[in-house]
């Protein structure tokens, strides 16, 4: 890796000079009803919820649709809870689930929110078949079978037929994704072009029964949201929510100190560690654990990491309290087994630290005393993975094990990765779903082809133990069978799992809430908890 | 060969010029080791849908098909849709190529009126106090980067003194005035929308400033030496022998003949600003196709690539036909 770049010396002398004096205060001119926030907008591809897949972009959905059901922190784990259905059942051979749909929601034009549309908005998902539709089709529904597997019995029944006897919390948490979010038909009907079903129009309009409706969005410029009169559980605090593009880490900084924005969306680490140390007034740090894991995969196609002992030695080798402390900044949770905290199953397990000597003799008991070369590939531009590898880097050496780091795009990487083509990978794979089966699937079973297959790892015990989860209809059953999972691919399987990410905003003082709103990341945001004060 | 002979043969040579502009940007586009669909669908998205994708968006076809397949529909005008966002590529240049061509063009506006006084001003004074200024001023300019300086203008004259808005194109508090040129100045005055034009010129003078600066200094430079040879030529001497005033001497006779080489250099200037407005766009987030463009790569977005680059070749060709052009109004003795 070469030196420092100049940009980022460029950033350090200006936040030095930001340093200087206090920023300035502009309390007296805070609109409480608005909210806005600074984000960069560049990555909304679309606002439709059959079809939304980004971040971002699912967060402002989650405000414009009402899905199926939700999910709330409760007691620091994720449950499942009403929305639009507000009671549901399976049936005995746990494949027919029927759903009980909340009477009295309106969209803005004044229809009801009913069974037609519900059935009509998952049906639409279905045969759409866009990026976010494999989580409807893992389930069963395909273009083919919707008519037959989604169903209204009644005005305000519905019902689902899966494919399997699923376990339930997989189920909820995949109707818990804005692919469910419920349009209104009737004006989605209006807006079909070339059997598009609605898609281009819902790119950057909403049909939804959801706290705000979408007044426009200019790309690159600002996304803006307006309460929604009609909705159910009231017009929530803040009445208008514009999110203002700024993609550039410095300006959302100076803009959020000087008071223009109420929340820096995506400031980098550096600068949130500037305001933490420099205790900024007027803006505080929300810091949530976010839905992801950082990790190093390693291919056991490649000759000597297809030995157990040899990845269990670069795992004692590995520094992971440095990596938390020195590049991370505080701003990851430890973790070293694939199901992260809030989730059914979370195993807290973290038996490696680091220990030279234990990863010396796993190396020479593997046949590799003198250790050996291998590369590290990871994305860049990125604002930790480059440092991270480099500390990994440093760790190896002194085991013997020369690590050389490679600098991809992710595209690329992500292609090679793909072909089972990188050695090593330092990378992260954010969780679609709030279940366990989202993690055990890529991280466990080699025959999904995904991460677990993408290191040619495959492990029958642990194939096994995957699928016997995901049709586990008993909780307790099945946070055993995960718990015995984990403890399998933390010491065989074909990765160090290094961190859980959090997700981290810069926000005004004036903004109450933001961190009760933010509770579940960025993979259910509810800004109806938002409200701001005059200070 | 007359003006107008002359402008049909050089249009005639620009589609040339932009079919191998085309074709570069394709090859180089296609032959990067990397798969645009895995880009647009993420690291989690299974091998499968990978595959499907690919297939739908024609990306399985070979190489000389596709380019056919492209160049066929670029031909009627249409760049395709974007990979990333399945809208229109002429949609989505319609709408940000006007905030870019807005902002360069007031930043190279704003380098000529600045940087021809100064060059004449460094030349006349050489190795005085005034030419000592304007060379420091010229090589603070060529030798800062765009991003830095954009940080310390948003720092100085957004954060510490107030005096210019932040980022964007106008305050979020004010609605736009409706869309019908897409530059906001002419939107705004088209709609007799006096606060939106007073604003949005505001939040222009910051992008503009700091874009402009490194041409402002470039054209200075080049206007001080070519003034400096001119004011050297024989000719100059005998019009100050018969008693002309340095002024007339100075703005008649030398700068105009000192201009050629500066219009040359205002042509190559401006296509720099063209490519260059990525860092100030991403600054000061302006909604430009610069940062379009970037977007694109990133992805890997083939057609937006493509079709926002061949808009900036269709521009920087036709920028430097004005200049030659402009030529023959400086310099009677060229003809077409």
């Amino acid at each position: 890796m070469s030196g420092i770049p100049g940009r980022v010396v460029a950033v350090g002398i200006v936040m030095s000079l930001l340093g200087v004096s206090a920023p300035p205060t502009l309390g007296a001119r805070v609109d409480v009803n608005t909210l806005i926030v600074g984000m960069n907008t560049s990555i909304l591809i679309t606002l439709d919820p059959g079809v939304v897949y980004e971040v971002e972009g699912a967060v402002i959905v989650d405000q414009l649709y009402d899905k199926l059901v939700d999910m709330e922190m409760v007691k620091g784990t994720i449950q499942i809870v009403p929305k639009v259905a507000q009671t549901w059942a399976a049936s005995a051979d746990g494949k027919t689930w029927t759903f009980t749909i909340r009477q009295g929601m309106r969209f803005p034009s004044g229809r009801a929110v009913n069974a037609a549309a519900v059935v009509y908005s998952l049906r639409r998902a279905v045969r759409l078949a866009k990026t976010p539709a494999w989580l409807l089709e893992q389930l069963g529904f395909t273009k083919d079978n919707a008519d037959q597997t989604i169903r209204a019995l009644d005005d305000y029944t519905v019902q689902l037929v899966l494919a399997d006897a699923f376990a339930p919390n997989l189920v909820l948490s995949v109707l818990a994704f804005p692919i469910t979010g419920v349009v209104d038909p009737d004006l989605v009907q209006q807006h079909i072009t070339e059997g598009d079903l609605g898609s281009d129009w819902l790119k950057d309009h909403s049909a939804g029964s959801g706290p705000y409706t979408l007044i426009r969005w200019e790309r690159n410029e600002v996304v803006d949201l307006v309460a929604n009169p009609t909705y159910w559980r009231g017009i929530p605090p803040v009445k208008r929510i514009m999110v203002r593009d700024i993609p550039e880490s410095t300006a959302q900084r100076l803009a959020v100190e000087k008071g223009d924005i109420d929340v820096a969306w995506n400031m980098s680490p550096q600068m949130r560690e500037e305001i933490r140390k420099q205790k900024t007034p007027g803006v505080d740090i929300v810091q949530i654990p976010a839905h992801g894991i950082a990790y190093v995969g390693m291919n056991v196609k490649y000759e000597p990491l297809s030995k157990d002992k040899v990845r269990e030695a670069i795992r004692w080798a590995i520094d992971y309290e440095a990596i938390l402390r020195d590049v991370l900044r505080g701003e990851a949770i430890p973790l070293q087994t694939f199901i992260p905290t809030g989730y059914l199953g979370y195993n807290p397990s973290r038996p490696f630290t680091q220990d030279l000597t234990k990863a010396k003799q796993l190396l020479a008991e593997a046949g590799y005393p003198n250790g050996f070369e291998v590369e590290l590939t990871t994305s860049s531009p990125h604002p930790t993975r480059p440092d991270i590898a480099q500390l990994i880097q440093s760790n190896l050496a002194k085991v013997g094990i020369k690590v050389k780091i490679v600098l991809m795009a992710s595209g690329v990487m992500y292609q090679k990765f793909r072909e089972q083509g990188l050695q090593m990978i330092l990378a992260s794979w954010g969780v679609d779903y709030p279940d366990p089966d989202a993690l055990a699937k890529p991280f466990a079973d080699g025959t999904v082809k995904q991460l677990a297959w993408r290191n040619a790892w495959m492990d029958k015990d642990a194939t096994e133990l995957t699928k016997r989860a995901m049709l586990e209809r008993d909780a307790d059953k099945r946070v055993a069978l995960y718990r015995q999972l984990t403890d399998l691919v933390l010491h065989k399987g074909a990765f160090a799992i290094i961190y859980q990410p959090t997700d981290t905003w810069v926000v005004r003082t004036w903004v109450k809430g933001y961190a009760d709103a933010a509770a579940l990341g960025t993979m259910h945001f509810d800004f109806t908890k938002v409200s701001k004060v005059r200070e | 060969m007359n003006l107008a002979a002359y402008i049909a043969r050089r249009l005639l040579l620009m589609v040339g010029v932009l079919f191998g502009v085309l074709i570069i940007t394709f090859v180089v586009s296609h032959v990067i080791p990397a798969d645009p669909v895995g880009a647009i669908l993420g690291g989690n998205a299974p091998a499968e849908r990978v595959d499907a994708l690919r297939h739908q968006l024609g990306l399985d076809q070979p190489l000389h098909v596709q380019f056919i397949t492209y160049l066929g529909a670029a031909v009627r005008g249409d760049l395709g849709r974007s990979l990333r966002t399945g809208r229109p590529v002429s949609r989505d240049i319609g709408q940000f190529f006007p905030a870019t061509l807005e902002l360069t063009l007031t930043a190279i506006g704003l380098a000529i009126i600045l940087g021809v006084p100064l060059g004449v001003i460094s030349a006349v004074t050489r190795n005085r106090p005034p030419d000592h200024g304007a060379r420091i001023f010229s090589i603070v300019g060529v030798s800062m980067p765009v991003f830095w300086t954009g940080l310390v203008f948003l720092l100085l004259f957004y954060y510490r003194l107030g005096w210019l808005p932040g980022p964007g194109r106008l305050d979020l508090t004010l609605i736009p005035p409706p869309s019908r040129t897409g530059f906001l100045l002419f939107d705004s005055l088209l709609g007799c929308n006096w606060e939106a034009f007073r604003n949005a010129l505001a939040h222009l003078v910051m992008p503009a400033f700091v874009l402009g600066y490194l041409a402002t200094a470039t054209i200075a430079r080049i206007c001080r030496s070519s003034m400096l040879d001119v004011l050297h030529q024989e000719y100059i001497r005998t019009a100050q022998a018969k008693g002309l005033r340095p002024r007339v001497v100075i703005l008649r006779h030398a700068l105009r003949n000192a201009l050629i080489p500066t219009v040359t250099v205002v042509g190559l200037v401006f296509g720099g600003l063209l490519e260059g407005s990525v860092l100030t766009e991403t600054i000061f987030a302006w909604p430009g196709l610069g940062r379009y463009i970037t977007t694109g790569f990133l992805a890997l977005d083939y057609p937006a690539v493509m079709g926002g680059t061949l808009y900036i070749a269709v521009v920087f060709s036709v920028a430097n036909l004005i200049v030659d052009i402009a030529y023959a109004f400086l310099d009677p003795k060229i003809r077409f």
